[in-house]
């Protein structure tokens, strides 16, 4: 036998062998992380509209200021100036009518998600005491929509919307 | 120059190969002849076995954990909730047995059962009273999906007529709709109103 020749179609069957190998290998690890990635994003993406309709939605009288930053670290673009502009309003309302409200997520579900943009609709409760309900509490549902973008590594809020 | 020409003078070199007349140097050896065929008995083991991995169905758990990826299958999931939804909580005092029935056909058994159990209670009240509810989901989004199996949170508008009252009654819901495919088709295991 012709070591040479014998040696040559070794090399070349090893050549193909190890493309396919490379191909075998990509293709699994490709399926693996675009489920991975996509499980992760879901995941970011429900964390960060929890957090974000739990400081929207709750009210602390005594530290409203406090609460508000929260939003606002949460929030951008069309949002977070609305959500700027009304502060003051709801500064003094929360202060005159010494309200209190715990917001509890029940629910988040997400319509629509790519790499960048989340649609979400979160449905919550706030427990309400203020002035106005005479020492007792209510509890007062929501159904809420959030615009989220991702922004370096986070999830904020761009567009918060009560669905009727 | 006397250098060039002694390499290049292959045919007296006392190794040459016997066949080609040439020298075998590395390309002709034996061991390069056990290393490559070692290689490629490797890397065909390994191919086997990859490629049985890949072309087989992937097992069950596998699957199971998988979310939904391919935004077809996401909007077919969402579209089948909704309305799905909307069919169990419309009926109308005129045509309430259609209106049943129609909501029947895609529920699970057990599911199936419960809604019967549940419609047995309003059946004497909605004809007395000549009531109509419509339902309409005004959005549907996933809590979680595998190919199988979903959770998705519908926000649906109740409006409710009867002779009773002039007025319409509208309740805003929220509803934990509970999925599974039977057969290719998203059909509704639970629902589970929030508040």
């Amino acid at each position: 036998m012709d070591l040479r020749r014998l040696n040559v179609v070794l090399m070349v069957l090893g050549l193909a062998l190890g493309a396919t190998v490379a191909f075998l290998v990509q293709s699994e690890e490709s399926t693996a992380t675009e489920a991975e990635q996509h499980g992760q994003r879901s995941l970011d993406v429900t964390r960060a509209a929890t957090a974000q309709v739990q400081a929207f939605l709750g009210i602390d009288h005594g530290n409203v200021d406090a609460q508000a930053q929260v939003v606002l670290d949460g929030a951008t673009g069309e949002f977070k100036q609305q959500y700027a502009e009304e502060l003051d309003s709801l500064r003094r309302s929360a202060r005159a009518q010494q309200s209190t409200a715990e917001a509890t997520v029940l629910e988040v579900g997400i319509s629509d998600i790519d790499a960048t943009t989340a649609s979400v609709f979160v449905a919550a409760d706030t427990v309400v005491t203020s002035n106005a309900t005479d020492g007792t509490s209510r509890t007062v549902p929501w159904r809420i929509q959030l615009d989220m973008v991702k922004e370096g590594d986070r999830w904020l809020t761009a567009g918060l919307q009560f669905v009727g | 120059m006397t250098t060039v020409t002694t390499s290049t003078s292959t045919a007296a070199d006392p190794a040459t190969d016997p066949t080609t007349g040439r020298p075998p140097g590395v390309l002709g050896s034996a061991w390069l002849a056990a290393l490559l065929t070692a290689v490629v008995v490797g890397l065909a083991v390994f191919v086997g076995f990859k490629g049985y991995d890949v072309l087989s169905p992937a097992p069950e758990p596998a699957l199971e954990s998988t979310q939904i990826l391919d935004a077809d299958a996401r909007s077919t999931l969402l579209m089948s909730a909704a309305e799905l939804s909307q069919r169990v909580l419309t009926y109308h005092h005129d045509s309430f047995e259609e209106d049943i029935q129609t909501a029947s056909t895609q529920l699970t058994p057990e599911f199936a059962e419960e809604y019967a159990q549940a419609m047995k209670q309003v059946r004497a009240n909605t004809a007395r009273n000549r009531i109509s509810q419509e339902a309409t989901a005004v959005s549907s989004a996933i809590i979680s999906a595998t190919q199988d199996e979903a959770q998705v949170l519908v926000f649906i508008n109740q409006t409710t007529s009867s002779a009773r009252s002039r007025a319409e009654q509208v309740v805003r819901n929220r509803l934990v709709v509970d999925l599974v495919r039977v057969e290719g088709d998203w059909t509704i295991a639970g629902v589970d109103a929030l508040g």
